[in-house]
């Protein structure tokens, strides 16, 4: 909704973009091992593939550097700079105004090709100012509990997210969204001379405060939500109808957090019955602004020891397979059975199991992941008799209409 | 399929049967000194089968407003042997003990059962609905 009393943004002009060619006969990208692993394990944790961080991180020394000294030198037009993308791996530059033949001399020298973007309505200083001064504007009003702020789509916008405090037990009734951007876009259009906004603002009001700045990965604690007291292990992260979110086993309870966060994930539905038996399943989604990755914990609970789901197969019988719980960690049996069907002595018959020659599982393993290097096969059920069942992966589409996520 | 090999604790059937709608609410940290026992509803296993499903429930134990034995916010279904103490203010839980009103217990093998009206729940399960707040799902937890 537009607010007709917002004060005005800075005109600008679309920015025109010079490819500045590498000139240099170096065009080799040598990575360390540091940089080999630390890319490795941004390619876990982001789900971009190693490969393209490599593309794209192709003369990220020089180029940092470098833009340290074009920053340092050109303070009243440098913007902002970074790296390209998996469609465009060329890095970039943003001006308000041409920066000078020193500065492209000395982009020529890079291993890479570099865009210079010009005719950015504001400098880093200006939109620094803007940053602030937002984020302190949305903190001085009542009934604001936290915010935040930053510069995005180089240099071009800021976008701001705050949380609204909950009124407790009748109290006072919070403020329109409307009126708490106005408020703040008024109170940083003062601070600049000529009363407008240097970049356009964009708002967005999250529902619940998140404590963890992590995405939604596999293999990580569930926690009831009402009191965070131990509960399940979440399975792989799947798409449903649109929707992306979190598999667990049905027999887990509905109201769960994302290990201690709320507002993370969200209750939606169980999976179908079979003919014979209940599909131990279901399906929590993801609430808006939370990421989810193809990542699962499989051998540890440091990052790097979280795979990517790079396939999703039902398992067949001999081969071996693996789990994750929170309560048993990492361990590995072999399948013994295919379209196994139990009836649990504490619930109900479950069908579309699996089960394995030894028992390897223990309470509170429900719902994690079990997987073969980085191929899902199942999501943990139960145990018993000496051996342990997980519910097939083909049952997620079968009976729960969902797909987990692959590379 | 639903399996009906629900039961009702022996013990205590009778008391839910003769009035589990009128009694009193009761608060989980005030156990009863006086009045209808409390009703523990308890699961009959399956003697065909060892296997448990593997999530954990806990939380204090209580007895809401229909007069039945919660555990946290849920119905309580325990395990085969477990009855009600003989003064009602608490439960033997069979292979955990004793547990009065009012105390927290962690990490018991368990399974949620969700409450709907599409499906019957276990016997007992309907009668023990809180009127003023009725729960939404109900903890089987198993023996050890």
């Amino acid at each position: 909704m537009v607010d007709p009393d917002s004060p005005s943004v800075r005109t600008m002009e679309e920015l025109t973009t010079t490819r500045v060619h590498s000139r240099t006969n170096d065009k080799t990208s040598v990575f360390s091992d540091a940089q080999l692993t630390d890319l490795a394990t941004a390619a876990k944790s982001t789900g971009t593939s190693l490969s393209t961080l490599k593309q794209i991180h192709r003369g990220v020394d020089a180029f940092m550097k470098l833009v340290a000294l074009v920053r340092a030198s050109n303070p009243g037009v440098f913007v902002q700079a970074g790296l390209g993308s998996a469609e465009d791996p060329t890095p970039w530059i943003v001006f308000t105004d041409h920066p000078g033949d020193a500065v492209q001399r000395q982009l020529e020298q890079l291993p890479t090709d570099v865009d210079v973007l010009v005719g950015a309505p504001a400098n880093e200083s200006e939109l620094d100012l803007q940053v602030e001064a937002l984020v302190a504007a949305l903190g001085a009003q009542d009934g604001i509990q936290s915010a935040s702020a930053g510069v995005v789509e180089k240099g071009l916008t800021i976008k701001v997210s705050y949380t609204r405090e909950q009124p407790q037990n009748g109290g006072g009734i919070p403020a329109e969204s409307m009126t708490i951007t106005h408020q703040a876009l008024n109170a940083v259009a003062g601070k600049f001379a000529d009363g407008e906004l240097p970049v356009t603002v964009q708002f967005q009001e999250s529902s619940d405060p998140i404590s963890t700045s992590e995405a939604i990965r596999g293999g990580r604690d569930l926690n009831r939500a009402d009191d965070n007291v131990a509960e399940c292990t979440a399975g792989f992260a799947v798409d449903r109808n649109g929707e992306r979110g979190i598999l667990t086993a049905q027999h887990c309870r509905t109201g769960l957090r994302y290990q201690s966060s709320l507002g993370v994930i969200q209750y939606v539905t169980a999976a179908r019955n079979s003919k014979s038996g209940r599909t131990d399943l279901q399906f929590h989604r993801k609430l808006p602004d939370i990421s989810i990755t193809k990542q699962f914990r499989a051998t540890g609970t440091a990052s790097s020891d979280d795979r990517t789901v790079d396939a999703a197969v039902n398992p067949v019988v001999g081969q071996t397979a693996c789990h994750w719980g929170r309560t048993t960690g990492y361990s590995c049996s072999t399948i013994e059975s295919t379209n196994f069907c139990v009836d649990y002595a504490n619930w109900e018959v479950a069908c579309n199991l699996d089960s394995t020659v030894t028992q390897i599982d223990q309470p509170g393993d429900s719902g994690g992941p079990w997987f073969l290097g980085t191929t899902a096969i199942g999501i943990h059920s139960g145990g018993g008799a000496g051996m342990s069942l997980f519910t097939r992966i083909g049952a997620a589409t079968d009976f729960l209409d969902a797909t987990v996520q692959q590379q | 399929m639903r399996m009906l090999r629900w039961a009702f604790g022996s013990l205590v059937a009778v008391t839910a049967l003769a009035g589990c709608s009128s009694i009193p609410a009761v608060s989980p940290s005030a156990p009863p000194a006086t009045g209808p026992m409390p009703t523990l509803l308890t699961w009959s296993k399956n003697p065909t089968s060892d296997f448990r499903t593997d999530a954990l429930a806990g939380g204090v134990l209580g007895v809401n407003d229909a007069g039945c034995f919660t555990l946290h916010t849920e119905i309580l279904m325990a395990p085969p042997g477990s009855a009600a103490l003989p003064d009602g203010t608490g439960v033997e839980m069979a292979g955990y003990g004793i547990v009065h009103i009012g105390e927290e217990i962690r990490n018991l093998p368990a399974a949620y059962w969700d409450i709907t009206p599409d499906e019957p729940s276990a016997p007992g399960i309907a009668e023990c609905l809180s009127a003023s707040a009725p729960e939404k799902e109900y903890v089987v937890i198993w023996d050890r």
